[in-house]
């Protein structure tokens, strides 16, 4: 009795070679992702923490992020093959800050904010109106689609023209150009729906 | 009330402005490289068996990882057919069969180490007589059945099961390659005997054996084999090869041992309770249809396959080709294995991607994709047909160069190679910026369109003093319900600035594009139909002014036809008003060229402060990769183009 199995006793040589080459060049790439983040950090670090600071108001909380920024795409396989990491790392970072807003929200994550108001010169009643407004589109535009999200993000937060964001996202500036249009009338909308709730509730008050 | 989008704009940009302070910067930037620093710590830890490689990104290619214990299974086979009992380095093929066949199991350990010195995991690898596979690792195993076409995966971390139905190695050439075919071709050389050592605590005879056949793939593989002298069986191996870059690999197999009683229960196909079950791959192939363009569709890039296009609904392409093999991911993958493709279809977008595969692309049990673009492109194509066909890839990426992918955006195309032939074609929509240039793509654009033309707008058009203007040139976007299809078409106005527009009965969004000599672009339209269009629309044109400058080479020289394109980088959320002015001054067909003087001009630029990015390129000269590069690096004001007096100086390629 022949103890192989049929197609080993008459094996490809593509096969193992193929299975062997994958398998030991898989450790080469898991070695790649590491000194592409360490590049990234060095030339979008400061980029990706602003980002993360505009869109969550908080330094320790862009920091944290930062740092789960960096965990997410050294086990990313689209980072890995990117054809530009820095705009692929930047929409992890929005998606995580939405995300963080999302968790936020759920927990009921009280901030502390009242400490900000009083470091900086302007008056703090107003920054802390100012700090409400931004809180308020910031976790309203959470409720937006990805896509028309990130092109929020990225056109009026981070100042991309339609193009530069229609080459980063691989689709046409008409289309980015529609998707912040739509997204700017949903905002319209959620806002309207949410400050009414707040009137509301002041009324009950 | 809802608030303006004035407002939420302000709000937006005030966020833009926010600035973080360079020592919170710097800490997090410290934060984030020890947090990379402990991860590489941790990458530099053992590979488990079954994590996803990441250069795969197909899913087909997941089962691949598990080909690793056939591999490892195969070169001990293989050395156990190149030594001959007694230690003799001469080729005795009916004692060595029959020493194979008096076996009854087969048990044996191996471990590797990467081309950076990394440890791959240890694997303990069963088989049995009937060809029954097991693996075992710390993070689970897999046992694998090629004559039932079964392999299943288990992983005990996040208790999931993987059932591969119709599993098949990516071997195409199976039947074909002959194993004592290639053992009568060695050449006997090829075995060196070395001095007997001890290894793990026996006395061996130690053999290197020239892996030839692997000299296709790997720079000089060797594999070095230590052989009882009592059983004349192999007790362990190595096996070093170079790859890339001068880096070898290691492969080590070690306790392996013949005949060792193994429990049959070890091979069940049982899931263990509580786990959780997925199931992939097909177990038979439906039969096949009859027509050839359905067996055998043409790959049209950017476009589909056969009758098949981009944007297309599931049920459209059921009704078309007939229903898949098998579904994945919540219906939306559609598996046509048999034919040797596979379908990524949305429910909004309808198809979004095309994957063409053959048996080497997957474990799964799949009939290579037998058809082929018109220019005889397919499966099995070489590396440099597709490149004399399609020219240089934008970008080609792989493990080696036998391992590699070709990037073609502009087709939409990612071609992946093995051993210089082509294994599959990824296949993805090519998206356009403006008018549609693909006759395809307008023929599915045009049959999505409603034909019914329900009213018109017509447009009036005025200059700054209020008086029509004759020859202006609109050009209109209609979109359809989320962007599917669109029509551009182009109207000029007559001696009374005026054209009428026919608008279909039901669309999205319209988007009007003005051009005029001396004018500056308007830009106006209406969005998601957040208001219907009037039925009558006056554009009032505002005067261009002039800009213009010089491009010249480095020693001073004018550069004759150098292309000057004009971007006006408008304010975010200025568009977001029914009317404004367009990015597109002087883009694409409407771009300057400059004259034997190396001299442009344009006179549509809006007077006043505004921001203007230039894109210069000639094909002999190095040009502008992104807007305004060249006109950063030379210092080239708004003030410089209005004296048009500025030179651009372009360095030759």
């Amino acid at each position: 009795m022949n103890f192989l199995p049929k197609w080993l006793r008459k094996p490809s040589k593509i096969v193992y070679i193929i299975s062997f080459k994958t398998s030991f060049a898989a450790g080469d790439h898991l070695s790649n992702p590491s000194k592409r983040l360490e590049s990234l950090l060095e030339v979008g670090g400061r980029q990706l923490y602003a980002l993360l600071l505009r869109l969550t108001l908080r330094d320790d909380v862009a920091d944290d992020l930062l740092q789960e920024l960096v965990v997410r795409l050294s086990q990313s396989n689209g980072f890995q093959h990117a054809d530009d990491p820095l705009s692929y790392a930047r929409r992890v970072a929005i998606h995580l800050a939405f995300d963080w807003h999302r968790r936020k929200k759920r927990l009921g994550i009280v901030e502390s904010i009242l400490e900000e108001p009083t470091a900086t010169a302007a008056n703090p009643i107003n920054v802390l109106i100012a700090h409400e407004d931004y809180e308020q589109i910031l976790s309203n535009m959470e409720q937006l689609s990805t896509l028309s999200r990130t092109c929020l993000v990225l056109h009026y937060i981070e100042q991309f023209s339609y193009i530069e964001i229609a080459g980063q996202l691989g689709t046409t500036p008409h289309k980015v150009r529609g998707l912040c249009h739509k997204g700017i009338r949903r905002l319209q909308q959620l806002m309207g729906i949410s400050s009414k709730k707040a009137d509301t509730k002041g009324e009950n008050c | 009330m809802n608030p303006k989008p004035k407002q939420i704009l302000r709000q937006l940009d005030k966020l833009s402005r926010i600035e973080p302070n360079n020592e919170a910067v710097e800490q997090a930037l410290a934060h984030a490289r020890a947090k990379l620093a402990g991860l590489a710590a941790e990458h530099a830890r053992p590979l488990p068996f079954n994590r996803k490689i990441p250069s795969l990104r197909s899913r087909h290619m997941f089962p691949r990882v598990a080909a690793l214990v056939f591999a490892c299974a195969a070169i001990v086979a293989i050395v156990v057919l190149f030594i001959s009992p007694g230690g003799q380095s001469q080729f005795a093929f009916a004692q060595v069969i029959e020493k194979v066949q008096q076996t009854h199991s087969l048990a044996f350990k191996t471990k590797g180490e990467g081309p950076d010195g990394q440890a791959l995991e240890e694997i303990r690898i069963l088989i049995l007589p009937d060809g029954k596979m097991r693996a075992e690792s710390a993070i689970g195993y897999s046992i694998q059945d090629i004559k039932s076409h079964k392999m299943i995966m288990v992983q005990k971390e996040n208790k999931t099961v993987q059932i591969f139905e119709g599993f098949s190695p990516p071997a195409p050439e199976i039947d074909k390659i002959n194993v004592y075919e290639l053992i009568r071709n060695i050449r006997k050389d090829a075995i060196e005997n070395l001095p007997d050592e001890e290894i793990d605590g026996r006395k061996a005879m130690v053999f290197r054996v020239e892996m030839k056949e692997l000299s296709k793939i790997v720079q000089s593989p060797t594999c070095k084999v230590w052989v009882d002298p009592k059983t004349e069986l192999p007790i362990h191996l190595e096996l070093i090869a170079d790859v890339d870059k001068g880096k070898q690999v290691k492969q080590v197999m070690y306790d392996i041992e013949f005949d060792q009683p193994i429990d049959p229960s070890l091979f069940s196909f049982t899931p263990p309770e509580g786990y959780t079950v997925q199931t992939s791959g097909i177990t038979n192939f439906p039969e096949l249809p009859n027509k050839p363009e359905l067996l055998a569709p043409e790959i049209i890039p950017g476009v589909g396959i056969g009758p098949i296009r981009f944007g297309m609904s599931r049920e459209k392409i059921e009704s078309l080709i007939g229903k898949p093999d098998g579904y994945e991911d919540n219906q939306t993958s559609l598996l046509y294995y048999s034919r040797g493709f596979t379908l990524s279809v949305s429910h909004r977008s309808g198809l979004k991607k095309i994957t063409c595969i053959s048996q080497m692309h997957t474990l799964s049990r799949v009939r290579d994709f037998a058809g082929k673009t018109k220019e005889g492109i397919g499966i099995g194509s070489s590396l440099q047909e597709v490149e004399n066909v399609f020219g240089k890839p934008d970008r080609d990426e792989g493990l080696d160069a036998s391992n590699n992918w070709l990037f073609y955006p502009k087709l939409g195309f990612v071609i992946q190679f093995v051993n210089d032939k082509v294994i599959s074609i990824n296949m993805r929509e090519v998206s356009t910026q403006t008018e549609e240039s693909s006759d395809d793509r307008n023929d599915s654009a045009k049959k999505q369109e409603p034909k019914t033309t329900d009213r018109t707008l017509k447009i009036n058009v005025i200059g700054p003093d209020s008086k029509p203007v004759s020859g202006v040139k609109i050009r209109d976007g209609v979109w359809y319900k989320n962007n599917t299809a669109k029509m551009n078409r182009e109207h000029v106005c007559d001696a009374q600035g005026q054209t009428v527009i026919e608008l279909p009965s039901s669309f999205d969004t319209l988007r009007l594009f003005t051009s005029c000599n001396g004018y500056v672009p308007q830009f106006v339209h209406w969005e998601q139909l957040d208001e219907n269009p009037p039925d009558t629309y006056t554009i009032k044109l505002t005067k261009g002014t002039l800009i213009g400058g010089f491009v010249k080479n480095e020693e001073g020289q004018p550069i004759v036809g150098a292309k000057v394109e004009v971007m006006l980088v408008l304010n975010p959320g200025e568009d977001q008003k029914r009317t404004c002015f367009t990015h597109w001054l002087a883009t694409e067909d409407a771009a300057r060229i400059t004259d034997v003087n190396g001299r442009w001009t344009l006179d549509n630029v809006p007077e006043g402060e505004v921001k203007l990015s230039l894109r210069i390129s000639h094909p002999q000269y190095i040009g502008d990769k992104s807007w305004g590069d060249l006109q950063k690096e030379q210092k080239i004001t708004l003030k410089d183009l209005r004296q048009q007096n500025c030179v651009i100086i372009l360095h030759r390629k």
